[in-house]
């Protein structure tokens, strides 16, 4: 890799968190994440076309949270589990056994490491621009198990039973397969970027688990000795012809490693950034009805105050001016008369009194209803 | 019927159809038992068709352990004497390289009739009597070479065949001598063995009189063995 075609801004580290920076990767370039930390929040990242970013399999897991991220067509992330190492293979007995001894057997081949499990990659994305990204969390595949180790050859016979080639040492097993890592991919789409739509054309994961490593090959088992003739009665004479020991048997072949699991893949827009807009927008719609509220509960009460004050005037009006029929009447009947038509007017005066306490009652209600109305209104909630 | 020299080779050989017993096999610790079964064009016997002409089959069971081995052998197929069947016990070791091997055989042939001098009067019959007709061999190789000595020690007069022998891979060339007591010289009878493994089982054999014949015929021999229970 070559670092220097790496930008790093604000490169300050703490244990597991990174804290604010930019990470950019240059078109067909590669970078490799340290291996220490798992942790890493990003004011902005750029992959740029063909970029590669390689996160290191023994992180076992990763969290990237970009504010801005910007990536380019080509673009991969390689977060694949490594392969198991190969098991060695079982010695060889070599040579021939002496006479009259069966060979030794091969050792057994060793068995396969397994592979390691994909990484598990979490990343919240705020994408501005996204060309193609393609992220490998498979499994490691499994190590190859060893060969057995041939058996010896056997040793010559005379006066013996002839002896037996060593047995052919076993192939160890293959190793298993890594399980795919677990792939999460929260995204928040945004306006720059004008994509619509899911992203599953764009975003190609693959968490495979790794394939079992091959078992490995069992020893061929050592040479029988060579027959001879020997003397000893027979019907053709007195030579007779004697197998020789019989050939080790093969070792048996290691067994095939079990295939990886499949990691979980999740890729789906952020649902929290889409809450805090939803949220934004029902605070500003509140603020609007409560303002609005507000604004007739004053026209109202304006209105109401002039009304009763126009009345009361009136009230006062008419009592001046029966008083001052009062003082100047002279006769009885006009007394009566006057006095019957105060209380006419005093009986009206009182249906218009209780007419405007009807009608105040009806504001200190309308009042209240639209105080209520307002504080049913839901308000925002508080942004995380 | 076997010519009369075939006969006195036999009787005077006390019927020194011997092993040489250099085949022992045998464990350190265990009793090894083995046994087979053969099937042969001819019964051929020191250069001698003893069949003439029929085929034969034999058997063998032997036991052995520590380089001691015992066990029988038996046949069909000798035209004169009938069903043969053999017991023998014998040791075998190996000392430097150079193997030595020693073993007695006691010669069974429970249906003959003992004609000793042919004189047409059966004789007391010591072919079917336990330690009637029996052979000490001793057996020396080494480098492939084996000689091998076949004496009679009980059953008749003095006679030793003698064998000299190599093998190497697949094959093994034999020269057999007859050493008959009595200095008739169709008892100095010698012939050669040329014998061929095609495998672990069929073996091919001439057979060839050369000195002192008692017949100039090339004999062929084609001989199926087959190991029991391995």
């Amino acid at each position: 890799m070559n670092k220097w075609a790496v930008s790093w801004l604000a490169l300050v580290a703490s244990t597991s968190l990174q804290a604010a920076t930019n990470l950019h990767i240059k078109s067909g370039e590669t970078h490799t994440l340290d291996g220490k930390q798992t942790e890493w929040v990003l004011d902005e990242l750029v992959l740029e076309d063909n970029a590669t970013l390689v996160i290191p399999a023994a992180l076992g897991q990763v969290q990237i949270d970009a504010v801005r991220a910007v990536i380019g067509s080509g673009a991969r992330i390689l977060a694949a589990g490594e392969a198991g190492a190969a098991g060695k293979a079982g010695a060889t007995s070599e040579g021939v056994a002496e006479k009259c001894v069966d060979g030794t057997a091969g050792k057994h081949g060793e068995h396969g490491a397994a592979g390691g499990d994909g990484v598990a990659v979490n990343l919240t994305l705020r994408i501005a621009k996204l060309g193609s990204l393609q992220i490998d969390a498979q499994g490691g595949v499994g190590g190859d198990g060893g060969a057995g180790g041939k058996g010896q050859d056997a040793g010559e016979f005379d006066t013996c039973d002839a002896p037996r080639g060593g047995e052919g040492g076993r192939g160890g097993d293959g190793g298993d397969g890594g399980n795919g890592g677990h792939v999460r991919v929260f995204y928040t789409l945004l306006p720059e970027s004008g994509i619509t739509g899911s992203l599953g054309d764009r975003i190609k994961v693959d968490a495979t688990g790794g394939e079992g490593g091959n078992g490995g090959e069992g020893g061929k088992g050592g040479e029988g000795g060579p027959g001879k003739f020997v003397t000893m009665k027979t019907l053709s004479g007195n030579k007779k012809w004697v197998a020789g020991g019989k050939p080790g048997a093969n070792g048996a072949n290691g067994k095939i490693g079990r295939d990886g699991g499949k990691g979980q893949v999740l890729v789906q827009q952020d649902l929290r950034s889409r809450m805090d807009e939803l949220a934004q927008q029902q605070t500003a719609q509140a603020q609007a009805i409560s303002s609005q509220v507000a604004a007739q509960l004053a026209e109202g009460q304006a209105a109401s105050q002039a009304s009763v004050q126009q009345s009361v005037q009136a009230l006062n009006q008419e009592v001046d001016a029966l008083k001052l029929t009062l003082a100047g009447a002279a006769t009885q009947t006009m007394v009566q008369q006057q006095g019957s038509d105060l209380a006419a007017r005093t009986s009206k005066l009182e249906q218009t009194l209780e007419t405007i306490l009807k009608r105040l009652e009806a504001v200190e209600k309308q009042l209240d209803n639209l105080t209520r109305k307002s504080a049913a209104t839901p308000s925002a909630p508080a942004a995380p | 019927m076997l010519s009369k020299k075939t006969k006195m080779l036999r009787l005077s050989a006390l019927s020194l159809a011997v092993a040489g017993a250099m085949s022992v096999s045998h464990t350190a610790n265990a009793v090894d038992v083995s046994a087979s079964v053969g099937v042969a064009n001819m019964y051929l016997w020191r250069g001698i068709d003893l069949g003439q002409g029929d085929a034969a089959v034999s058997g063998d069971l032997r036991a052995s352990a520590g380089g001691f081995y015992g066990g029988v052998w038996g046949s069909s197929g000798d035209a004169g004497w009938g069903t043969e069947y053999d017991l023998y016990v014998g040791y075998g070791a190996e000392f430097g390289g150079v193997t030595v091997d020693i073993s007695a055989w006691n010669y069974m042939y429970p249906s003959s009739s003992f004609d000793a001098d042919d004189d047409g009067v059966e004789d007391p019959n010591i072919l079917d009597d336990f330690g009637g007709l029996s052979d000490a061999v001793l057996s020396i190789g080494f480098m492939g070479f084996t000689a091998s000595v076949y004496d009679n020690i009980a059953g008749g007069s003095g006679y030793e065949y003698y064998t000299l022998s190599y093998s190497y891979d697949a094959f093994s060339v034999l020269v057999g001598k007859h050493d008959n007591v009595t200095g008739d010289d169709t008892d100095q009878m010698v012939h050669v063995n040329l014998s061929y493994a095609y495998n672990d089982n069929l073996s091919f054999t001439f057979s060839q009189q050369v000195d002192q014949e008692i017949d100039d015929d090339l004999k062929f021999v084609v001989s199926y063995s087959l190991p029991l229970g391995d």
